[in-house]
């Protein structure tokens, strides 16, 4: 999807596809984008065919990029959702939120990207490298 | 399909065979249990799965300079739509 912060995420995914970073995010996720493409459908941001075209193309870059081992998706386990619970009540945010930084901490992430500021913040918390995907591209671009 | 050996804590795996038999009735299923409890940390086989019940065209996987990035109508922040996801959620749970 081209929109905020597609430049940094397409650069990131560029980086992963030539091995140079390991990418991971919550099988949690995947829902979010499947409910974030239904909302733009609904909404008429997109139409029947670009809805298609974007699910299959995150789901086929998905499975590519697991298949070469530099994407990692989160399985959500009993672990990692008690741990989750911890971030909820430690810092009073939603589950889905939790499960973010549960995950970033299970794999000892080196950067965690988000487009939520709130989100970043709870991370710096948590000791963790934050960037802002939508107002920090340079910033990450550098990094890469 | 191999036969493979594990170490396994005693007390663990009575409990696991257990429940296994409490679910099916027989330990014949147990290996397609500890089978489908690989599968799921390893996410890559059911995210196909998964991908296939969902109806989506996975013929071909695509290169990264086969993306091609579709262009909303309207100038759109997927983030935003998240957090807004995530609010109503967290709402309808308040009450």
């Amino acid at each position: 999807m081209k929109e905020a912060g597609s430049d940094s995420i397409k650069a990131v995914y560029k980086k992963a596809d030539a091995s140079g970073v390991l990418l991971a995010f919550s099988l949690w996720n995947i829902g979010e984008v499947l409910g974030t493409l239904d909302s733009y459908m609904k909404r008429k941001w997109i139409d029947e065919d670009g809805f298609a075209s974007a699910l299959d193309s995150f789901a086929g870059e998905t499975l590519r990029l697991a298949k070469l081992m530099t994407l990692e998706v989160v399985p959500l386990t009993f672990d990692l959702l008690s741990e989750a619970w911890k971030v909820v009540l430690q810092y009073h945010v939603y589950e889905a939120d939790a499960i973010q930084i549960a995950s970033a901490r299970s794999l000892d992430a080196d950067i965690f990207l988000s487009a939520d500021q709130k989100l970043l913040e709870v991370a710096a918390r948590e000791n963790m490298h934050g960037i802002n995907v939508e107002s920090e591209e340079e910033k990450l671009l550098r990094m890469l | 399909m191999g036969k493979v050996s594990v170490y396994i804590d005693e007390e663990l795996w009575k409990k696991f065979k257990k429940m296994i038999v409490q679910r099916t009735g027989d330990t014949r299923s147990l290996s397609r249990e500890v089978q489908t409890l690989i599968e799921e940390t390893i996410v890559e086989k059911t995210l196909l799965d998964a991908f296939k019940r969902l109806g989506l065209n996975l013929e071909k996987l695509p290169s990264f300079g086969d993306i091609k990035l579709v262009v909303p109508t309207e100038p759109t922040s997927s983030g935003r739509i998240v957090r807004e996801m995530r609010g109503k959620r967290a709402e309808s749970i308040s009450g």
